[in-house]
Order: structure tokens, then C-alpha cells, then sequence
């Protein structure tokens, strides 16, 4: 059964799970192919891509958190067309959709890179990484700019502490769908080199912080919106649907316990679409067995024989 | 590449710096080469939060012996879980007669797991220790290698003939800031050398490794001509010649 992720239209994304690896953690497809089957998520997000090659950042890289991890690779990458030359053969035999993620450098390269996806056959969607610290008119160009050059849906991700209004200008703009959000960005000392270095923030503290925007901004647009952050069980992805999310993606996580992506996107595959209101949570986790319905049944048989009069006796 | 449980069987101090883990583990790891390493995760929770990079220091059917800064504590019977193969094994010469392992400020751990099947194969090997490197137990290395202490400078008597006289040289070094230190490595051997020719001078790569697949891209190392590698997937034994290090 598909669930469609992306706003209803001709272009819209359909797939068959709500989980999916966040962008920066599985690479291209290629390398955790070991690991994980990819076949069972509901789609490939790639690692970050631009239109010009990136070259790795300088220094120190990764710095051990509390509870998780700095990183700061600095999105090294060959550049979109090599990206697609190098991968275009896996893409096109993998049974899952393949996004690509564009980082939002400047908006003629988002322009160009929307495209080159577009004419791409192997690529499904685009997912637009936004900047932080962008103003609402910022997202609304740098969306306009890719939704105006592919008719493949564009999933616009936005950095965690984005106002209302740039989900709002992302969305009118005619975004897909959003992804909330992006690892926020922190500063930690290098143990190693002592020096201070910034990066993105990963680890299990991500999750409530996303899940807060997940629920006000599912409140408050239509656009679909898909969790990110901090996502490291299977209940932890369910929070996120629970709070407004129609699919999920799984960050490092993956690269600790590769395995627990495909968990995720196991526990929630398919089950997740047929819920509705009033459903039973053994229609919601696998396994859960007949003791929820008939611990509700039990209930309202109580309720109902509470709320009956006692019959009347005749004299 | 696989995901394996492992058991600690047993703990052993080999002086107040470092320990070695003696585990069990199933046979996906039995083809474990010099060079290659696994990602450790050592408890359920997520303090810490990222893998332990661990080199072994001796596989045999089954068995794994770890190198571990004595700082890390670890218990027999402890449950881990393994992931790996991680790396590509030392890529030695076919004429290989002498080779030269250099712990320059840092443990020579690295480079230990290498050192047995050099000998094996009736390869003579000079391992030079510096800085940090001297504080490792020597005495449990195999009467064979030859082994010298140099100052913080690298500096040690005949370091001419010694360079000279190797057909193949790796280098480990304090993981902080490894490209300046790979530099000042490299500078030294083009004072000592005339020329560097191609696959002579490895660099042992130790970053951060998160994933340890190539998925991440943390451990990207620039190479000339604008292309790159992931010390996880191509090295962690990586010829400085293909290197820009200045």
C-alpha cells in the first residue's frame, strides 16, 4: 500500500513506507547495502549535493556530545552531475525512490540543479535543504526557484528554529512537503585540539526539539510535513506521526546501530496509513495482540451498564 | 561488512597506559588484515554516543585481542557489538625486504596487528617510537623488531640509513590535527630522502569514524587534483605522495 508524502497532484510522491534516512546519512545508496535493505524503507534521501564541487571541511570533523555528536563535514561533494553519472546505474535499480538533496547555496544553482533533476529519470523528488537564518522571502525564492524548473515534487527541509512564516512562504511557494527539521546547528570543544568547532548537532536531545515544531506547524498548514531529528526507536518515529507527521526521517542513529533503520521503517511500514480515528493500537503496533480491543470492549460494557436504569420491579 | 556480537573474555593490563581485550567473536572477522579495524559499540545506552575505533592486535580463528588506552574500562563477560570489516589492509611492496613503523607522539597500535605477518614472511621490521609512542610496553613485542626510541623530534642515530634502508615506511601519529602532523612527517623524509617514490611513505589515518562504511563522508581526506578518499573505505593506510600536505 503507498502513502503519498507530498501534496496531491500530478507530480505527488507515493511510497511505500513512512521512513526514509534523513539526508547525510546512507551516502548515495552504496554503501550500507550491507547493512540495511534498502527495499524495505520508503525511500533514499542522498547525502547533501551542490552544483559545484564542495571540498571537505578543514580540521577537526567530529566531536564527541554527551549523548551525541557533533559533526562538520563541510558537504563534500563532486558536484550534481557527477553525482548523478557515478550513481545513476544503483538509482535506477533500486526498487525505492531516490531524493535528492540540494543544499541551498544560492538560488540561480538551485535553479540549475532543479533542472538537471528534472530531466533525470532516476531521481523521484528533490529535497531543498534550506540555510539558516533565512528570511521568509529568502525561502520563498530559493522554493519558487526550484518548484519553477521540475515538475518533480520539491520537499523543502527547514532549519529546526525556522519561523511560522517561512514554513508559510516555503509551503504558498509550492513546496511538496516539509521536512522538519534539520540538525541544529552547535558549538562544542575538540577534546583532541581544544579548539572550538562548529557543526550540526546530533543525538537523541534533537527529538523534542523537532517534535514541539512538528506539532505546531502540522496545527497550522496542509502542506505534509515530514519528522526529522532525533529519531533513535521505533517509538520515537511514532511520536512523530502521532504529532502530525506522514513519514519520518531517521538520522545518525543509522550510523551507531545501522540497523535500527530498518526496524523503523519495518514497525511502520504500511501500518501507519491505515489509521484512523478511533483505531485500535493493535492496527497501529504490529503485535500488540487482542488485549487493547478487549480491554475497551471490557470498558464499555462497564460504562454502558453504569449508565442504564435499573429496571423497574413490579409490586 | 557485518553487524557481529562479541564477547570480552578477558581483560588484560599490559602497563598503566594501555590494555588489551581478548574477545570471541564469529568468523566474519577471521579475515580481519593488518590495517583493517571494527567499530565497537560497548553499552545500550548513548553515553558514549559514537563507536569505539578499535584495532586489533592479533586475530585468530574466532578471536580478536584489542589495543586499548588503559584509561577505558571494560569487564570480562561484557556483551559488544562489532561492525566491520572497516579499511583496507596494508598494501606492502612484492620486493618488500625492510620495513619501518613509526609511532610518531602517538601509540603504535595501529601498526601492531602488521608487525607478525612481517615477520612471517621473513620481512625485517624497525619500529621507531616518539613522544607518546615511548610509553608503550615494548616488551611484549616479538624479539625480532627492532626497536628505537626517538626524541620528540623524531630524531634518533642513523636515522639516514635507517630511512635509507627501508623499502616501505608507515607512519602513525597523534590523531589532534593528523594533516599538519603527516606534514612535518613528510617534510622530515624529503630532507632525508632524495626522491619519494610512489607507495614507499604511508600515512595510518585515525579519524573520527561515525558510520565506518563511507556513508558520512567525516573522514574525507583531500587528495591533489581535487579528488579525495574516506579513510574508512580506502585507507586508513594512505600514500602521502597522493596527498597535499604543503
Amino acid at each position: 500500500m503507498s502513502i503519498e508524502i507530498t501534496r496531491p497532484g500530478k507530480s505527488s510522491l507515493m511510497v511505500d513506507s513512512p521512513v526514509m534516512p534523513a539526508a547525510g546519512i546512507v551516502g548515495f545508496g552504496d554503501r550500507y547495502k550491507d547493512l540495511i535493505k534498502l527495499e524495505k524503507l520508503g525511500a533514499l534521501v542522498t547525502n547533501p549535493v551542490t552544483y559545484q564541487p564542495w571540498q571537505p571541511a578543514a580540521g577537526t570533523r567530529i566531536v564527541p556530545l554527551d549523548a551525541g555528536v557533533l559533526v562538520h563535514t563541510g558537504l563534500p561533494n563532486p558536484g550534481l552531475s557527477k553525482v548523478i553519472a557515478k550513481h545513476r546505474a544503483l538509482w535506477e535499480a533500486l526498487p525505492i525512490p531516490v531524493i535528492v538533496h540540494i543544499a541551498a547555496t544560492a538560488p540561480d544553482h538551485v535553479r540549475k540543479c532543479a533542472s538537471r533533476i528534472d530531466a533525470e529519470p532516476a531521481i523521484e523528488a528533490m529535497e531543498l535543504g534550506l540555510p539558516d537564518d533565512l528570511t521568509w522571502q529568502d525561502a520563498e525564492n530559493f522554493v519558487r526557484g526550484a518548484v519553477n524548473n521540475t515538475e518533480k515534487p520539491v520537499l523543502v527541509r527547514l532549519p529546526l528554529y525556522a519561523p511560522l512564516e517561512v514554513a508559510l512562504a516555503a509551503a504558498d511557494a509550492g513546496a511538496g512537503a516539509l521536512v522538519i527539521a534539520a540538525p541544529p546547528r552547535g558549538t562544542a570543544r575538540d577534546p583532541l585540539t581544544g579548539r572550538l568547532v562548529s557543526g550540526r548537532i546530533y543525538g537523541p536531545l534533537v527529538k523534542p526539539l523537532a517534535l514541539r515544531l512538528v506539532g505546531q506547524f502540522a496545527a497550522r498548514l496542509e502542506t505534509p510535513i515530514i519528522g526529522a531529528g532525533g529519531i533513535h526507536s521505533q517509538q520515537d518515529a511514532r511520536d512523530y506521526l502521532e504529532a502530525g507527521a506522514r513519514a519520518v526521517q531517521v538520522d545518525a542513529v543509522t550510523w551507531v546501530q545501522p540497523k535500527m533503520l530498518e526496524y523503523i521503517a519495518r514497525d511502520l511500514g504500511g501500518l501507519v496509513i491505515t489509521r484512523r480515528a478511533g483505531a485500535l493500537g493493535d492496527e497501529w503496533h504490529p503485535g500488540m495482540g487482542e488485549t487493547e480491543r478487549k480491554a475497551r470492549e471490557a470498558a464499555a460494557r462497564t460504562q454502558a451498564e453504569a449508565s442504564t436504569p435499573p429496571a423497574e420491579e413490579n409490586p | 561488512m557485518n553487524d557481529t556480537p562479541a564477547i570480552i573474555e578477558r581483560v588484560s593490563r599490559m602497563n598503566e597506559h594501555y590494555q588489551r581485550l581478548h574477545l570471541t567473536c564469529d568468523d566474519s572477522l577471521n579475515e580481519l588484515k593488518p590495517g583493517q579495524t571494527v567499530l565497537a559499540r560497548v553499552a545500550a545506552r548513548w553515553d558514549p554516543y559514537l563507536r569505539e575505533h578499535w584495532w586489533p592486535v592479533a586475530v585468530s580463528p574466532n578471536k580478536l585481542v584489542i589495543e586499548r588506552p588503559a584509561s577505558f574500562r571494560y569487564e570480562p563477560g561484557q556483551a559488544v557489538s562489532l561492525l566491520g570489516i572497516v579499511g583496507q589492509p596494508f598494501r606492502y611492496r612484492r620486493t618488500l625486504r625492510n620495513v619501518l613503523l613509526i609511532a610518531a607522539d602517538a601509540a603504535p597500535t595501529p601498526l601492531i596487528l602488521s608487525i607478525a605477518w612481517l615477520l612471517t614472511n621473513r620481512i625485517s621490521v624497525t619500529l621507531v617510537l616518539s613522544g607518546r609512542g615511548t610509553q608503550y610496553p615494548a616488551q611484549h613485542l616479538p624479539k625480532e623488531v627492532e626497536i628505537i626510541q626517538a626524541d620528540e623530534q623524531l630524531s634518533w642515530p642513523n636515522r639516514v640509513m635507517t630511512v635509507g634502508w627501508a623499502d616501505q615506511v608507515f607512519v602513525t601519529t597523534a590523531a589532534d590535527d593528523e594533516l599538519a602532523r603527516f606534514g612535518q612527517i613528510w617534510t622530515l623524509f624529503r630532507e632525508l630522502r632524495a626522491e619519494i617514490p610512489k607507495g614507499y611513505l604511508f600515512g595510518v589515518f585515525q579519524p573520527s569514524l561515525p558510520c565506518g562504511v563511507g556513508a558520512c563522508q567525516a573522514c574525507m581526506i583531500p587528495l591533489r587534483g581535487g579528488e579525495a578518499c574516506l579513510a574508512c573505505v580506502d585507507g586508513p593506510a594512505i600514500d602521502l605522495t597522493t596527498v597535499p600536505l604543503g
